[in-house]
């Protein structure tokens, strides 16, 4: 039996739409782990997170990364976002600027503010007019489970 | 007397006020087959001490009477003794309190009396534990994440660490603490008279970090000033970390998260 039951939750601004179709999980929430909706972390403007990030839930950011993202649900990358890593990940909205290596395990967004620069890896892809997209693309096969980051970082390096 | 209980009266309800409330709540008590022996807190007198002479002696719950402060004197060293927690509170503040759904006053008696027991986990804040939150107010300190990661924040802000939530507002917003995390929220300085402005003009405010961890460790380059639960800490460096099941407590019965619905008036 658990005591911690959801509590509410703000209505929010306009978000990438998650691939499957469910609610969006850009909103400002109060936060509970129990919330399905909302993404178990988020990066907020403002912050800079460093190092090998690795989460099981939805993953928004809005600030900066350096480093290696891996999470096994859906990453958000807002139009303000400066992600500097490698990133694996199950789906991906991507709409702010990256470096390096995407490997997405099923869906990959690239809005029209996005610029990417690194090799990306996905089952299929989305790709707004106006987006910008350095690197080799490969998709149309299901990528394995989440690799390891550093690898994919070690790659755009390379590149 | 029922050998397995034991009070704690917090030394403030000598005063006059409470002799009423004091003796309808041990008439209550008794009524209901919980009266126990009872202690008294004094300036003088320690309360770890007072609590481990309970202990030896074969008391299996601890009752705290007073307010989240009397909690605060116990809750450095209680999580370690085996036994239970219950809690009356007579005064505010009452936070922990609303958050653990016990209610303020005698009605807290039918609470200890349906004995619904959860544990949870309790916080560390270097080795002192906490129940609720500790929040660093406009600062620029950087929390390391299990040693994996860092977080800086680079605009300044507020840091909360937090294991139940926050008891100190009633606008506080609710963590899991039986999930063997603890939540990180890092929310951005804004003035209040720009506050005022956006929710005049509806504008959705900035988003607040949110990250869940086990261990990590606040650094900050200029002095740190928080608050654990109702006590004041400050320093350069702190260690955090969560104790998972660690700490029982007899709970109200409605669910926490229906309370705190209730109060968004949802």
């Amino acid at each position: 039996m658990s005591f911690f039951g959801n509590t509410p939750t703000d209505e929010g601004k306009a978000s990438p739409v998650r691939p499957e179709g469910n609610p969006p999980s850009h909103q400002p929430i109060f936060n509970t782990s129990n919330n399905k909706n909302v993404p178990a972390t988020i990066i907020a403007k403002g912050v800079k997170l460093e190092g090998e990030f690795k989460s099981q839930g939805d993953v928004l950011i809005e600030g900066e990364v350096v480093g290696n993202i891996q999470t096994e649900g859906l990453l958000t990358a807002g139009p303000e976002s400066v992600i500097k890593a490698g990133i694996v990940a199950a789906d991906a909205v991507i709409a702010g600027k990256v470096e390096g290596n995407l490997q997405i395990k099923h869906r990959l967004e690239i809005r029209s503010t996005a610029k990417v620069e690194g090799d990306t890896v996905c089952q299929t892809i989305g790709i707004e007019a106006g987006a910008m997209l350095q690197g080799q693309v490969r998709c149309g096969e299901e990528t394995k489970a989440p690799a390891d980051p550093q690898q994919a970082t070690v790659k755009a390096e390379s590149n | 007397m029922n050998p397995a209980y034991a009070y704690i009266y917090d030394d403030f309800l000598i005063e006059k006020p409470y002799q009423d409330i004091l003796d309808s709540l041990e008439t209550r008590l008794a009524t209901l087959g919980l009266g126990g022996r009872i202690g008294r807190l004094t300036l003088f007198r320690n309360a770890q001490e007072l609590v481990e002479d309970f202990v030896r002696q074969g008391v299996k719950t601890i009752v705290i009477v007073g307010n989240d402060n009397t909690l605060d004197k116990v809750m450095w060293f209680m999580p370690d003794l085996s036994v239970t927690m219950g809690y009356i509170p007579l005064a505010e503040p009452s936070g922990i309190a609303q958050l653990l759904n016990i209610p303020t006053g005698l009605a807290a008696c039918d609470v200890l009396s349906a004995r619904l027991i959860e544990t949870l986990d309790v916080a560390k804040l270097n080795d002192r534990y906490f129940l609720s939150e500790v929040t660093f107010e406009n600062t620029t300190a950087t929390l390391t994440v299990d040693g994996k990661y860092s977080l800086s924040l680079t605009k300044g802000g507020n840091l909360s660490i937090r294991n139940l939530g926050r008891a100190l507002t009633a606008e506080g917003h609710l963590a899991n603490a039986q999930d063997g995390l603890l939540e990180a929220v890092i929310s951005p300085q804004i003035p209040s008279a720009k506050t005022r402005l956006w929710t005049k003009l509806k504008v959705v405010p900035p988003q607040e970090t949110k990250v869940t961890f086990r261990a990590g460790e606040i650094v900050s380059q200029q002095p740190l000033g928080g608050q654990a639960d109702r006590f004041s800490v400050s320093g350069f460096k702190f260690s955090v970390s969560v104790v998972p099941q660690k700490f029982r407590i007899i709970m109200g019965r409605k669910h926490v998260g229906q309370s705190l619905a209730a109060a968004y008036g949802e």
